[in-house]
């Protein structure tokens, strides 16, 4: 009798023992690699420090790298075998939706695991991983000339190179940067007899006169309306342009004064009388889908919108849209109205070879990288501005150049809030828009719930 | 059965030479270690990380103790009362309307027809679907402009410019009916099989005393169909309750709160705000009611089911 | 079973008929219509697939296919859901089918305490153990690695092999087992050499179950998972991507999740029915 049970539990164990082996591998194989390579390069670049062969130095080293999914990432592993071809690190890239990607890297961070050297995300995070020790500053390897080599901070948009520092030092390197502008239909304005807006009373007044003189058939204006990051980052071009802000002076959220409420109204009855049906679940791609198969007469949206605008094989509307900065609403701004978004490469604390990482960093939003990215996808919010000269960008992505430059140099860069606590206050003032949008609240009821909420309970002040 | 377990009691006991073995807890050994040690472990330290502040965009993520506040700051959260009414508006709304259709189509097909098996297997298959996938496949049907649903709705006259996922009187309903698409089978298969159970006999009597199909159906099929129905419904409560595929991938909890279930919400305040300890406070508090709410239910259950 | 039909007349019976088969044809519609939309679509091109009014008749095409395997991340994934379903539902059994028989052959103390125990292990909310499992997988070093996600499918479908075989070991006749113990065998023998056999095709319906429910599952494997171990449902969301949803590629990586899901599906419908039932009604 036991010594069946006996023979019963060894069989389980062997099971068990085969399933793990089959289990790691295949997994677990990345990880027991990387610890060899580990251990190995802390002794090669110790002692190969005083020699300048960036080719030997990283040799073996591995770098892994949390992508989000992004054209740059996609151009990024087709160019992987070259980075490891020229320094011999082996890079190992995960792409991960943009939506997952904060919660990986910061599962990651609290538990201090060296799974990731390099992430790649929204600025928006940066506050958040600076203040918990989760990311390095970058300034001192920008300077050690041994790991510098693809590392050129003028050629990067001052704005964008900006953006990417905290409290004085760097802490990214950008590896996309948008803005936001006006776009409308050039053909229709001139149709209509319309001028191009300057002032949000132009702006209502323009979509008004579309949607009369059309006869309902083109909306006056198509707008991202959907619950969370989208709302905000539209509404929040309302809220700087009526003379609105975030934090005051003491950082407390300072969203519901008469200015913010006027801009939520704004956008609610913009939205409501002159945008198309089903703007509530409008992301960026629905949105931009609705401007360019032309069924709204104007849009304000991404800069970056303008290379599929332009792009014959997606658009309906080519060479017919005219770019402008988005209006405003009055004279007393307290910043920008128009956005400066930037996501950017972070080196992870926890890494076992910043040096090794900043390399691949460095190369990765270096020029000739960034030019060669541009013939891989469709890429027009590059960093580099090198590679905004060269030919395959004004080639493709010329027609709006001038505008989105123009946008990016007013950009606001705390149009989105950027503290450690960005993530929660932009959830709960996209649920706040998103009841406004619906009319189960008015604004004034939901951004002075809102701001009370955050402020007591997020913010803690 | 409960005849057939005494009389195997009876065999073991009688059995002269037959110890009384506890032979039977050798069989049960390995679920039951595999389930402690997988399962206990981690409920511990949830109920560990309950009683702290751990949210993982401050203090590095470190636990700092705090007793049971995050207790308090659930039963003060207006936002999760609003998340359990939505959870339960969502399960009753699911769950009712699973139970009536099935029983309703079990009936209708409740005849002997060529290739009844055949429409078995076919109503197998939304219950094998991913949820996940059925969630974006629903999801574009509901579409304003692009969707079937509205298209359809505008071929029949109905109008076709309804937002389905973006109206928040519209938005539970709609994703009550993927639910109900995808698990009224499970229910109607259910209800099939316990009708096909009835015997013969009771038919020859219906049939002899005159009954009309629709007497049939309210004095014998029915009532025989109540136990099944009964434990069906707590069966798929269970699994409603945690319904969370579809509703991440279809509406994340919006427009506004409308869809925001406490599984929904417990994610937004885990994955979106990092508040750690807080979204597993919620999970815990939920997790209990529902277990202590269930035993009571099913201990009810099993005494009428056995007295029937 | 009964036959009405001497009751009626022919006209009325044969209406009746019609009428039975054109609503069977709508129900049925109802249920199939997402999987084979979900085939058609995925068949298009990017134009067809969401053509107003809806394109019935359109010229096939693989595109989205190609797309699908071009980065070559997607056949592994496919791979990764093999291996975790069919290792996470092997052990599973192993583990559970004894003790499934236990309390379907056995009378022991607390036996209804046991099996609800069991059964409200599936009660709690993923997300309640997510991050302790995160961590304590992360201590052990083996995020990225199967291993997490077979451990948490075997947690996860053990409930339903302790509640669904014992109604098929209730089947066999009493006298078989008694048989084999007066014959002298060790209870080992009879599970194993009398009992097993005859419950093959419970055996198959409860596998293909965990195997389903182990494929299907999406937040443990998007928390839990890294690139290397990524499942299909949670690779299916990395279509949804910064530039929007890829609709095409989407739609044809939701038909590959799905197919053998529901091949599955039609070759247990039987046994599994049957299980669902008397395991449902006996408790």
């Amino acid at each position: 009798m036991i010594k069946k049970f006996k023979k019963v539990i060894s069989i389980i164990v062997c099971v068990l023992l085969s399933i793990a082996m089959l289990g790691g591998c295949g997994g677990g194989a990345g990880k027991t690699a990387g610890d060899e390579g580990t251990k190995a390069s802390a002794g090669e670049t110790k002692a190969e420090q005083t020699q300048e062969q960036p080719k030997d130095k990283f040799k073996g080293v591995k770098i892994n790298a949390l992508l989000e999914g992004h054209p740059t990432s996609n151009a990024l592993k087709q160019l992987e075998a070259e980075f490891e071809k020229e320094t011999g690190i082996d890079l190992n890239l995960e792409i991960v939706p943009y939506n997952e990607l904060p919660q990986k890297a910061l599962l990651g961070f609290s538990q201090k695991s060296d799974r990731y050297d390099v992430i790649f995300n929204d600025r928006v995070y940066m506050p958040g991983y600076v203040e918990n020790d989760y990311i390095i500053p970058l300034d001192d390897f920008v300077k050690n000339d041994e790991i510098n080599k693809y590392c050129d901070l003028n050629d990067f948009v001052e704005q964008y190179l900006n953006a990417c520092k905290y409290k004085d030092k760097l802490y990214g390197l950008p590896v996309y940067g948008e803005s936001t502008f006006l776009m409308y239909r050039k053909d229709l304005f001139e149709e209509y007899g319309i001028k191009v807006p300057q002032t949000m009373d132009e702006m209502v007044e323009a979509a008004k006169t579309v949607k009369e003189k059309s006869n309902g058939k083109i909306y006056g204006i198509t707008l991202r309306g959907q619950q969370g990051i989208h709302a905000v980052y539209i509404w929040a071009g309302f809220l700087w342009g009526f003379g609105g802000r975030w934090f005051d002076e003491n950082g407390r959220l300072d969203i519901a004064t008469p200015e913010a409420i006027k801009a939520t109204e704004y956008y609610v009855n913009l939205l409501t009388n002159y945008g198309p049906p089903g703007f509530s679940n409008f992301g960026w791609q629905e949105n931009r889908l609705a401007f360019q198969q032309g069924n709204a007469a104007m849009t304000f949206d991404a800069t970056v919108n303008g290379a599929y605008n332009e792009d014959p094989k997606e658009s309906s509307i080519v060479g017919k849209v005219g770019y402008a900065p988005v209006p405003t609403g009055t004279d007393k701004l307290q910043g920008g109205q128009c956005s400066l978004a930037v996501h950017g490469l972070y080196i992870s604390k926890f890494s076992k070879n910043p040096e090794a990482a900043f390399m691949f960093a460095s190369w990765a939003t270096g020029k000739d990288v960034q030019t060669k990215s541009l013939n891989i996808e469709a890429n027009c919010g590059i960093s580099s501005k090198s590679a905004m000269e060269s030919e395959e960008f004004n080639q493709k992505y010329g027609s709006f150049k001038d505008g989105m430059l123009e946008a990016i140099k007013n950009g606001n860069v705390d149009y989105l809030p950027s503290v450690p606590q960005s993530s929660e206050i932009i959830e709960k003032v996209g649920t706040a828009l998103s009841q406004c949008l619906a009319g189960t609240k008015t604004p004034k009821d939901a951004l002075t719930e809102v701001n009370e909420d955050i402020n007591k309970n997020v913010l803690k002040k | 059965m409960v005849d057939a377990n005494n009389a195997q009691n009876a065999v073991l006991m009688n059995n002269p030479g037959r110890k009384k073995s506890k032979i039977h807890l050798y069989f049960l050994l390995p679920s039951l270690i595999t389930i402690i040690v997988i399962m206990i472990v981690p409920f511990f330290y949830s109920l560990y990380i309950t009683l702290h502040n751990a949210n993982l965009l401050e203090n590095g993520g470190r636990f700092t103790f705090n007793g049971l506040g995050n207790f308090i700051s659930f039963f003060q959260d207006e936002r999760a009362l609003n998340a359990i009414a939505v959870t339960l508006k969502f399960v009753l709304g699911a769950v009712a309307l699973e139970a009536l259709l099935g029983i309703a189509i079990s009936l209708f097909l409740d005849r002997n027809f060529k290739g009844k098996s055949i429409v078995r297997s076919i109503l197998i298959v939304p219950m094998f679907m991913t949820p996940v996938v059925t969630g974006l496949v629903w999801r574009t049907f509901y579409d304003p402009t692009a969707g079937i649903l509205n298209f359809i709705l505008g071929v029949l006259g109905l109008g076709n410019r309804y937002d389905w996922l973006g109206n928040t009187f519209s938005a539970l309903p709609s994703i009550i009916m993927v639910d109900v698409w995808q698990w009224t089978p499970f229910m109607v298969l259910l209800f099939m099989a316990s009708l096909d159970s009835i015997s013969g006999d009771i038919y020859e009597a219906a049939y002899v005393a005159g009954a009309s199909e629709f007497q049939l159906i309210k004095y014998v099929k029915l009532p025989l169909l109540v136990p099944t129905v009964f434990i069906a419904i707590v069966l798929r409560m269970i699994d409603c309750i945690k319904a969370f595929d579809i509703i991440y991938v279809m509406t994340k909890g919006g427009p506004g709160l409308a869809t925001e279930t406490i599984n929904m919400y417990a994610y937004t305040v885990g994955f979106n705000f990092f508040r750690i300890g807080y979204a597993t406070t919620i999970a815990f508090v939920f997790t209990f009611c529902i277990t202590t709410l269930l035993s009571f239910i099913v201990s009810k259950l099993l005494n009428r089911v056995n007295t029937n | 079973m009964r036959e009405f039909k001497n009751r009626k007349s022919s006209s009325t019976w044969m209406v009746k008929r019609g009428l039975f088969w054109v609503v069977l044809i709508i129900i049925l519609g109802f249920f199939l219509f997402p999987p084979v939309w979900l085939l058609s679509t995925s068949l298009k091109n990017f134009k067809d697939a969401f053509a107003i009014p809806p394109k019935i008749i359109f010229t096939p095409t693989f595109e989205n296919y190609a797309y699908v395997f071009s980065n070559g991340d997607f056949a592994r994934y496919i791979l990764n859901s093999i291996v975790i379903s069919f290792v996470s539902t092997f052990i599973c059994m192993l583990l559970g089918v004894p003790g499934a028989y236990a309390i379907a052959c056995f009378e022991f103390k607390r036996k209804k305490d046991l099996s609800f125990f069991i059964l409200s292990t599936r009660i709690a909310p993923p997300i309640m153990s997510l991050l302790p499992l995160y961590i304590i997988f992360n201590k052990l070093e083996l995020i990225g690695s199967r291993f997490p996600l077979i451990i948490m499918y075997i947690l996860m479908n053990l409930p339903l092999v302790i509640w669904i075989m014992p109604v098929y070991f209730r089947e066999i006749p009493l006298e078989l087992r008694e048989a084999a113990i007066i014959d002298g065998c060790s209870e080992l023998k009879v599970f194993w050499k009398v009992m097993i056999p005859l419950v093959r095709s419970g055996l198959a319906a409860t596998s293909i179950l965990c195997i389903i429910q182990a494929w299907n599952e999406f937040l443990f494997a998007l928390v839990l998972s890294g690139n290397d171990s990524q499942t299909l449902p949670v690779a299916v969301t990395s279509f949804m991507t910064f530039q929007g949803t890829q609709w095409g590629p989407l739609s044809a990586a939701g038909t590959i999740i799905m197919i053998p899901m529901i091949i599955f599906g039609f070759m247990v419908q039987k046994s599994f029915v049957k299980g669902m039932t008397l395991g449902a009604v006996k408790g």
